[in-house]
């Protein structure tokens, strides 16, 4: 029997969570996280030679950010947020929020969704090789993004996070696939203070 | 076994600069083919490359040649010696086996153990030790898998010595004999080299893999550019999972087989880190004969016995008229997920 990558060459991911105050940071969340089937299923294609021809359109350059995260979803098989936040308003607001947000497609069990997903930009120079077999993606959530979330009427906490590969098939509206995933505890985000993910994700 | 090596690559994929796409001279270090698979080689166990060369040896006499050695001798043909020429284990086959059995006292037959760890197929070194009296053998590069003498300028005239593939010839016009373990002829034969012959490995070993995609191939593999990438039913890239074949076509299993078979499989990627600070720039044409890639081993497969083992069938030998009248197909399967 064939090991799959993620076990033979010991992919693992970190995830931690820092709040921001006034400029100092304070460690809330410190967890190992899931690399998803997702990962692979890119990988597939590149090495396939069936995928996009452009290596960045296999590169972890976007995020999501949800609200009914759960440890159900900590599996191989996930293949998106339980409850992502699903418009621009709900990351970028209507303030000066430093996030870039792009509406896109994503695919799930090879079928591409058909209807918009909003994700945020994760921007090149925050994502860092630590080594040669680590990668970190830092992502910065400012004071005026995400802020005072509702569902249903009631205040909502962020509490799930996941990466996605761009666009492994070169889709024209870009598709892109869940990598990572990650629940975490409860985060109800205002403006009082700004967030910042560090996701380092170790090939062996 | 996936190595180190595609981690490091993976993390390349993940941290090459986007911006490179502005720029006109670089633009092309973004093309996926510079992180893919570009290779396979063939390997045996270190010690193999001095037990199995075909040099001459001080315990055994063909034509009246002797001197100290291996398995095999050097009469200007590949000659092939069955040590262990017996019906049980194949009167007119190689037995790989029966050379260890030959030279237990000395010879550990055993290849390296694989480790995530792992740069190249053997971590000992694969200079044969008892060549040193033919011209040029101080050339043999140390590589830890085959290398292919048949193409290397100062090699190809002791390729059969050296092993373990033919020079090019058009024609099956390189001739083996084979003998028993008391020196005596058995029948004889020719190869060829359809790597060499078609240009798909360079001097190093490495063997080209293809730039075709796997739903180039359906079901009918092309193995003229090299080793494929195919999906199947059981292997799909839709499932994330994927296979590669290089297929050893007659005279390469052949003479692989003569030389102590096939016990590692190596698959690489470019070492593109290592060609730009060389001033290598993409795109990266294949040139068999002039070949300036460099590559990085990211998966390997070992087994402990020769994947080329083979035995007479009935009447017919198995290293003529099974090796060299079939195709060995090697097969890598991939899951990614």
């Amino acid at each position: 029997m064939i090991k799959p990558l993620t076990s033979q060459l010991g992919i693992k991911g970190h995830l931690t969570v820092h709040k921001v105050v006034d400029g100092q940071e304070e460690l809330v969340y410190d967890e190992d996280n899931v690399i998803v089937s997702g990962f692979g299923w890119a990988l597939a294609h590149l090495y396939g030679r069936v995928g996009s021809d452009v290596i960045t359109d296999y590169q972890v350059d976007r995020v999501k950010l949800g609200v009914s995260g759960g440890t159900a979803l900590q599996v191989s098989s996930t293949t998106d947020l339980s409850g992502a936040l699903s418009s621009q308003n709900e990351y970028i607001g209507t303030a000066d929020s430093n996030l870039e947000v792009v509406s896109g497609y994503r695919w799930a069990n090879d079928i591409a969704t058909t209807t918009g997903e909003w994700y945020a930009k994760i921007p090149f120079n925050k994502v860092t090789k630590i080594d040669d077999r680590t990668v970190r993606y830092t992502i910065f959530i400012d004071e005026d993004s995400c802020n005072n979330l509702t569902r249903d009427g009631s205040d909502a906490s962020l509490n799930e996070i996941g990466l996605f590969i761009k666009n492994p098939k070169a889709n024209a509206t870009e598709t892109s696939v869940l990598a990572a995933y990650r629940y975490f505890s409860n985060i109800r985000k205002t403006d009082d203070f700004a967030l910042v993910f560090r996701w380092t994700i170790s090939f062996g | 076994m996936i190595v180190r090596g595609f981690g490091e690559v993976l993390t390349d994929v993940m941290t090459v600069n986007p911006a490179l796409a502005d720029i006109p001279s670089a633009s092309s270090i973004l093309d996926a083919s510079n992180f893919t698979f570009q290779a396979v080689t063939f390997g045996k166990d270190a010690e193999g490359f001095t037990r199995h060369s075909h040099s001459i040896s001080s315990t055994h006499y063909v034509n009246g040649d002797s001197a100290s050695g291996a398995s095999s001798y050097n009469s200007g043909y590949l000659t092939i010696i069955n040590l262990g020429s017996n019906a049980a284990n194949g009167a007119s086959s190689y037995v790989t086996s029966a050379t260890y059995l030959q030279y237990s006292a000395t010879y550990n037959s055993v290849p390296n153990d694989p480790s995530v760890e792992d740069l190249r197929l053997e971590r000992g070194s694969t200079s044969s030790t008892n060549l040193y009296t033919y011209q040029y053998a101080s050339s043999l590069p140390d590589l830890g898998h085959y290398p292919n003498a048949g193409i290397n300028s100062d090699l190809s005239s002791i390729w059969n010595v050296v092993g373990g593939f033919v020079p090019s010839a058009g024609a099956e016009d390189y001739a083996f004999r084979f003998y028993d373990k008391n020196s005596s002829f058995i029948y004889s034969g020719y190869v060829s080299s359809f790597f060499n012959n078609n240009q798909l490995m360079d001097e190093n070993g490495y063997l080209t893999v293809s730039p075709s995609s796997v739903s180039d191939y359906g079901g009918t593999p092309e193995y003229s550019n090299g080793a494929v990438l195919l999906s199947g039913t059981s292997y799909q890239v839709s499932d994330g999972s994927l296979k590669l074949d290089a297929r050893l076509l007659r005279g390469d299993a052949v003479t692989l087989a003569a030389f102590g078979g096939v016990k590692h499989i190596g698959v690489y990627c470019l070492d593109l880190k290592d060609m730009l600070a060389s001033g290598l720039t993409p795109p990266y044409s294949w040139d068999a004969l002039n070949n300036n890639r460099k590559y990085k081993l990211v998966a390997k497969a070992t087994l402990l016995d020769d994947i080329l083992y083979h035995r007479d069938y009935l009447t017919f030998p198995g290293l003529s008229l099974g090796l060299n009248a079939n195709n060995v197909v090697i097969s890598l399967s991939f899951d990614f997920k």
